[in-house]
């Protein structure tokens, strides 16, 4: 078996970004349709984002204002992302782009028509006359792609496909960017952020990313603070390093209280650890120190994530949202398998990064261990062997509302999610609510139709409770069980029986007597939520179960949910195979459309499967499928994937909690027991009895840092090569039959396995003459049972000489400021003679370039003088004896990272700007 | 006497040996080879072109001193008489006369790693240059490809031409990171094949075999089917049926349904051969020819890797350290491998300590710093208290030990002692990459920011670019010679630094490789990576380049000792 090197697509979007990567101009549509059909008479409002319109009667295109109702649209295309309200007030539907996207639109007789898209577009329908051309009109909201023939997937069989435009309609979870926070908690504030590189590599059909951010300390004293990251939804953190005097160290993953105990004693001794613990949901908490002053602080946080699907295919998405304005970012990079998808300065956050990728290499991935072989299966039913579904119709919903004490700690989140919910409603749908605790509370005495004065109404009614007793569920089901007639049931609470029946089983039964084929979804609110019992009930039942944290995460329960009726479910899942361990093992759903992720673990000596068994109920009618693996691609973190599983079943299951800590410390997963631990060197490490035990995550290059080459953990940026003898790494398995590393200038090496750093070792050369460039080392591993896994890396030799400029300016009585700023010129832009991707290796270049290191000034009295670097540049105060008077002489050396430096004397002008040194 | 040992002989001995002979000592890693009509062999390896006789014996050697275009020789083909050379330089046509091989013409680019007669000009495959012709007026012309290179997604790959073929009379040609073209009409024209990183070409039986990293496919069409999963490094098409030099089951030769290893010597396998109803196999350990079943295997008479790093004298031997294969030496009897589990394959620097009972033979190594003595090997590492596992730099002291310059400051080793030179002696934390003792005693460190001195207990003096000492910060090598001082640095060439007032004269010479000076006589030499420079110690004036005093030009290590220097560069040993 082997692995592929990934492809991928040269495209990044920005989803709500305000710098275009469109053309000037639209490209023209196809003349026929232009012709064929009338301009749109309904009017078109921009409710969100930018868009641009082509008006009937002009040739031009204009920018459509926010608000405006425009008449008379023919196309429309969308600069960043945009939603429109189609026709008056209320709107008779809504049509969102996403970014670069266009459709073309018009109106006949029967009504207003979507002829043609380029990209993405989603169409929701509130009343007939809307359609999409030559698309059946089964659906009242669709998701559309195609420029030839536009091809329409209802939403609801594909609601995650719609994420980008519940990012586009409201306000998205923080995802991508951190923050350092300093000062008490009466007096937070926020240190700058200067850079972000964000270097992605896909693994199958996750990526690792890893995310560097620069902060600056602009005061005068050092600080100790708070670095957090919301991870984006599915990521699994998986390491944290940050810069310590200048070299990059490697967090250690240890147990929780250890961990802060030796923080503690580190910060005591006034040195340099750092604390990542975990806080809430998906945002980790850690604990810095200390921020030198007048200095930048560089954090790296490493974790998974998987690659999107969409309507349009597979894509890498990265969201830059921040909870507060950040402010523009000085310099932001993200590099997705060593190709640069974005480089800007000025950067403003708040949109998601999407990059096309191609699809996954194959359904099975795996990953060997000494512990076994680990697989992680994409599994997905045969659709068209199963009994159809309903057609669509309207919906017809009650909601159940958890009313008891315990909801109290969630009610304004629960308030928020019924909103939500009432407002996915459609006309035609009918629902009623109902508030439960010891007993129930029926808000009307039959369905209402979702008019925005009956939607009001039940919120009303809703916030009039003031949330008491006990969780019945035993009598709230059996209540909703007499008012459902069949209807579906959604349930807000915390899904925990505290009082009459409480075992699982029990109301198991008693839920299936009292609500028969009604289907059941849950979204379980609050911190001591039980998803357990609701998600067995769920699965029963057919339903949908969330743990929404945010209003976004909401929406998409709620736009799984309404779609839910119209798809077929596959419910009482059961997955089986010849494995050791299976996750998901416990029964649950899987709608129509959508893809489980199965991980198993095979004992080591054992044959992998060759399938999974699929078990389960479509309605009432018991299937049972088989699906075909294929051949497993080997594929690093499945292991970590499978863990992930394990240790949240190890803590669902109450194991013990020293068990969970090696779990969780052997697979590199943090958990509720465990923290990653940074401390200054190796030797600390040492000193606090704290085992190296996590290798690199795949193969690297050291050589970033002349001054660590053969530490034990070195990469301090893996892409950047000084001369000397860097390492290649390769974390292939001890057993591995042969690691063989074939370089760039077309020596191929053997490497050796090294048990201290975990990783099979080859030495190298780069000689003098190489040209400036980027390279690329291929690894081929392979394993004891000879499969083959071939992996690449990138680095960059870069040999030119940074070019600073010199400034010195009076700073108070009888001192002056002496500061360097480095200088991009055409010189160090040109372009990587290796690479054919011009622009790409020219914005690569530009990061390299601007990456001096060290700069020194030779004083007018023979004394030498480092200047500190921070803020982009570089500063240090000088108090002469003779304060100067007019211009002064000062010999500069800057050197960048790669030890290239420039030497020049300059006469500085501290009355007039500086020189260029070179 | 063997034939290898007499040459060795009579390189040890104080007459300057020709340049070719010193290919002799790097037979290790064969790239290529050709089995001869008289039964002998000629054999490719980084350090030159040699010719083996029907016994093995190597009886003739060629470098670039006789007029090849380089020393590393990547390909050997026969066309008639005519014997086609693909070196590191460009392209070498010769013609065999006898035991000699008469360079006929020479065609400079970039590295010639494939060549394939053809009825319009030889074709070429070069590393970096693509695909050349060789026109009817001797000129290599380069040959366009239909449309471009394709978009980069393997970056660095495009125009790195590996492998030649020819099936039923449409001729191919592999690049590494960018599939299979057919060469049709003076052009190239791109196979919509998938395949991973291409490393060979071969048409055999009608067929079109590309062997990848990913494994061997056989080009069916518009499709490639993947028939093994050999890593092979060469393909070979001959009546004995299709071979496979492989990386990791050694020469194989490929049946339709499993493969047949003909030779597991070594594992790694660079080339496989067949001619005259021989098989040679050049792998990265030596030379064997198979014929009639049984193997033979040429003696070796050097490193295991052409690539040194590091080389000392010690009376009678030369001991010379390798990148990453290990250290050994040379004495009159031949070379003498030196392998020991306490010593890493990485070598950075060797010292050689005299002491009472003899000598002791310091190894700085990437993990650690050995030491043998009386045959016994010890190492010291991090968990006997050295700064750091790697050791850039060795120095012998006058007190007895060594000072070593490691990964984070320095350390001075006496006997079990330790003391380490670090923050507390006012040192940066940074790596130490030349280290020397002073004529007054004190120490010489440098370092990527300058020159540290020390003396006594007093604070350490840091010379550099910006005291206007230096005119580059990254010292590589120091050498004292009464109270001057002469500094290499990694890209500004050599500073002496003269007299108590460290009066500076920069001398250039380009870039100084570790541990690359030498004081002897009145002349300093710099072991460059532009090759073995000298000059006036006394009055140092331009610079003299000692071309051929070893393969290659860049020059790694000189040493003087038995009247000569030994010179050592990153493709094999030399002498001057």
């Amino acid at each position: 078996m082997m692995a592929h090197l990934t492809r991928w697509m040269m495209m990044a979007v920005f989803v709500g970004c305000s710098t275009p990567v469109m053309p000037d101009e639209p490209a023209p549509a196809p003349a026929e349709a232009a012709e064929s059909i009338p301009a749109l008479d309904l009017p078109l409002r921009l409710e969100r984002g930018s868009a641009r319109g082509q008006i009937a009667d002009t040739s031009g295109w204009r920018a459509l204002q926010p608000g405006e109702a425009t008449t008379g649209v023919r196309r429309v295309r969308a600069e960043d992302g945009a939603v429109f309200a189609v026709g008056g007030e209320p709107p008779a539907g809504r049509l969102w782009l996403r970014g670069d996207a266009e459709v073309e639109l018009g109106q006949d007789a029967d009504g207003v028509v979507v002829s043609a898209v380029v990209g993405e577009a989603r169409l929701s329908m509130f009343e007939h006359g809307i359609r999409v051309d030559d698309v059946a009109q089964d659906h009242r909201d669709v998701l559309l792609t195609g420029a030839d023939r536009v091809v329409a997937t209802p939403t609801a069989v594909h609601p995650g496909w719609a994420d980008w435009t519940l990012a586009l309609a409201h306000e998205p979870d923080p995802a991508g960017v951190g923050t350092l926070e300093v000062g008490s908690a009466a007096d937070v504030t926020r240190l700058a952020l200067h850079r972000v590189h964000v270097r992605a590599r896909t693994t199958g059909d996750m990526v690792e990313h890893a995310v560097e951010q620069v902060f600056y300390n602009a005061s005068d004293v050092r600080l100790e603070g708070t670095f957090r990251f919301p991870l984006p939804e599915g990521a699994s953190l998986n390491g944290l390093a940050m810069e310590i005097d200048g070299r990059l160290m490697e967090g250690e993953l240890v147990e929780r209280v250890k961990a802060r105990e030796t923080y503690e004693a580190i910060v005591d001794s006034m040195q340099d650890p750092a604390l990542l613990e975990w806080e809430q949901g998906r945002t980790f908490k850690l604990r810095v120190f200390p921020i030198e002053a007048r200095s930048e602080k560089r954090i790296i946080v490493r974790y998974l994530a998987p690659l999107r699907r969409g309507a349009s295919g597979w894509s890498f998405v990265y969201g830059t949202n921040v909870a507060e304005s950040q402010g523009r970012i000085p310099s932001f990079r993200i590099d997705l398998d060593g190709r640069t998808v974005v480089d800007q300065r000025d950067f403003q956050p708040g949109h998601e990064v999407v990059v096309p990728v191609e699809a996954p290499p194959s359904k099975a991935m795996q990953e060997r261990r000494a512990d076994g072989t680990y697989l992680a299966v994409r599994v997905e039913p045969d659709w068209s062997a199963l009994p159809q579904g309903r057609q669509p119709g309207p919906r017809r919903v009650v909601f159940v509302l958890d009313s008891s004490r315990s909801a109290l700690e969630s009610w304004s989140q629960a308030m928020q999610t019924l909103e939500i919910l009432l407002g996915d409603l459609a006309p035609q749908d009918r629902a009623r609510l109902v508030a439960c605790d010891l007993a129930c509370r029926d808000q009307t005495p039959d369905f209402f139709t979702p008019t925005e004065a009956n939607v009001g109404a039940a919120l009303s009614f809703a916030q009039r409770i003031d949330p008491d007793g006990a969780t019945d569920l035993a009598a709230t089901f059996a209540h909703v069980g007499g008012i459902a007639g069949g209807a579906e049931v959604v349930y807000i609470g915390d899904g925990t029986a505290t009082w009459g029946r409480t075992d699982d089983a029990a109301l198991r039964d008693i839920v299936k007597d009292a609500l028969g084929e009604s289907r059941l979804s849950a979204a379980v609110l609050g911190r001591g939520a039980s998803s357990k019992l609701i998600r067995d009930l769920a699965a029963q039942q057919g339903g949908l179960v969330a743990q929404p944290r945010s209003p976004m995460q909401v929406r998409r329960f709620g736009l799984a949910v309404s779609g839910s009726g119209q798809r077929r479910t596959l419910r009482g899942l059961r997955i089986e195979a010849e494995a050791e361990a299976v996750y998901p093992r416990r029964a649950s759903v899987l709608p129509e459309g959508e893809t489980l992720v199965a991980l198993l673990r095979v004992p080591p000596g054992h044959p992998l499967p060759s399938s999974v068994r699929l078990a389960g109920f479509v309605g009432d009618t018991p299937i049972e499928q088989t699906v075909a693996l294929g051949l497993a691609t080997p594929t690093p973190n499945v292991a970590h994937r499978w863990a992930g599983k394990h240790i949240a079943r190890m803590q669902s299951d109450g194991a013990r909690r020293e068990e969970i800590v090696a779990a969780s410390i052997d697979y590199g997963v943090m958990s509720k027991h465990t923290a990653f631990l940074v401390l200054e060197s190796e030797e600390a490490y040492r000193r606090h009895g704290i085992e190296r035990r996590r290798g690199p995550g795949g193969p690297e290059v050291t050589g970033g840092d002349l001054e660590s080459l053969g530490a034990s953990r070195v990469t301090l940026n893996p892409d950047r090569i000084q001369p000397g003898d860097p390492e290649i790494r390769v974390p292939a398995p001890a057993d591995a039959r042969s690691v063989v590393v074939v370089f760039p200038f077309g020596e191929t090496k053997v490497a050796e396995y090294e048990p201290d750093l975990r990783a099979w070792v080859v030495r190298f050369l780069i000689d003098k003459d190489t040209p400036d460039g980027i390279y690329e080392v291929l690894v081929r591993t392979t394993h004891a049972d000879g499969t083959v896994e071939l992996l690449a890396v990138d680095y960059v030799v870069d040999t030119h000489a940074p070019l600073v400029t010199v400034k010195l300016r009076q700073a108070g009585p009888g001192s002056w400021e002496i500061s360097a700023t480095q200088v991009i010129t055409r010189h160090e832009l040109k372009v990587a003679p290796e690479s054919d991707a011009e622009e790409s290796a020219t914005r690569r270049y530009a990061h390299i370039a601007s990456d001096a290191r060290r700069v020194e000034v030779q004083l007018p009295d023979g004394r030498v003088m480092r200047l500190f670097r921070g803020g982009g540049r570089f500063t240090r105060r000088w108090t002469p004896e003779t304060p100067p008077t007019g211009p002064v002489s000062l010999r500069v050396v800057a050197s960048d990272g790669a030890q290239n430096r420039s030497v020049a004397t300059v006469t500085v002008d501290p009355f007039a700007g500086g020189r260029h040194a070179r | 006497m063997r034939a290898s040992a007499l040459l060795l002989a009579l390189l040890l001995q104080s007459a300057p040996a020709p340049a070719a002979i010193q290919a002799r000592l790097t037979l290790r890693d064969v790239r290529a080879c050709l089995p001869l009509r008289d039964g002998g062999v000629l054999a490719g390896t980084p350090g030159g072109l040699m010719r083996l006789d029907a016994d093995l014996e190597v009886r003739r050697a060629w470098g670039p001193a006789d007029g090849l275009p380089s020393a590393t020789i990547h390909t050997i083909a026969a066309e008639g008489e005519t014997r086609w050379i693909g070196t590191g330089g460009g392209l070498a046509e010769a013609r065999e006369v006898g035991e000699e091989l008469e360079i006929l013409r020479v065609f400079p680019s970039a590295p010639v790693r494939a060549v394939l007669p053809h009825p319009e000009g030889l074709l070429v495959a070069t590393w970096g240059g693509g695909v050349m012709q060789l026109d009817g007026r001797g000129r290599l012309v380069h040959l366009p490809a239909e449309r471009g290179p394709r978009p980069s997604s393997a970056a660095g790959w495009t125009q790195r031409a590996i492998g030649l073929a020819v099936v039923n009379g449409r001729y191919f040609a592999a690049f590494t990171g960018d599939g299979v073209y057919e060469i049709r009409g003076g052009a190239l024209h791109r196979l919509p094949l998938h395949l991973p990183a291409v490393m060979a070409l071969v048409g055999h039986d009608g067929a079109l075999y590309v062997a990848t990293l990913g494994g061997l496919f056989r080009v069916d069409g518009e499709a490639a089917i993947r028939v093994h999963d050999l890593d092979a490094r060469w393909l070979t098409s001959s009546e004995a049926g299709l071979l496979a030099a492989t990386y990791g089951q050694g020469a194989v030769r490929v049946g339709a349904r499993r493969t047949k290893v003909l030779l597991d010597g070594g594992r790694y396998a660079n080339t496989v051969t067949r001619r005259h109803g021989v098989t040679c196999v050049g792998t990265r350990d030596g030379l064997w020819l198979l014929r009639d079943g049984a193997s033979r295997r040429a003696a070796l008479a050097g490193p295991a890797s052409p690539d040194i790093s590091a080389m000392q004298v010690d009376g009678d031997r030369v001991w010379v350290g390798t990148f990453d294969a290990g250290v050994g030496y040379l004495d009159a009897a031949g070379w003498h491998a030196v392998a020991d589990p306490l010593i890493d394959r990485r070598v950075n620097a060797l010292a050689v300590e005299k002491t009472s009972d003899g000598s002791r033979v310091w190894i700085g190594t990437a993990r650690g710093l050995s030491v043998l003595e009386a045959g016994r090997v010890r190492r010291l590492t991090r968990a006997d208290g050295l700064p750091h596992d790697e050791i850039h730099a060795l120095a012998t002291l006058r007190r007895g030990g060594v000072l070593a310059g490691t990964g984070v400051g320095a350390v001075v080793v006496r006997g079990d002692r330790l003391r380490v030179l670090g923050r507390k002696q006012g040192l940066p934390k940074r790596a130490v990459w030349a280290v020397a003792e002073g004529s007054e005693g004190g120490l010489l460190l440098g370092t990527t920011v300058g020159l540290y001195r020390l003396r006594g207990s007093a604070r350490p003096e840091r010379l550099s670019v910006a005291s206007g000492h230096l005119d580059g910060d990254w010292i590589t090598a120091l050498a004292v010679q009464g109270d001057t001082l002469w500094v290499g640095t990694y890209s500004h060439g050599v500073t002496r630094l003269e007299g108590p007032t460290l009066a500076a004269t920069h001398l250039g010479g380009g870039y100084v490789n570790l541990g690359g000076l030498l004081l002897r006589g009145h002349r300093v030499y710099a072991a460059t990576m532009g090759g073995l420079k000298s000059t006036s110690a006394r009055e140092p004036g331009p610079w003299t380049t000692h071309a051929g005093a070893a393969p290659g030009r860049d020059v790694t290590a000189a040493v003087a000792g038995g009247g000569a220097v030994w010179v050592g560069s990153r493709q094999g040993l030399g002498r001057l």
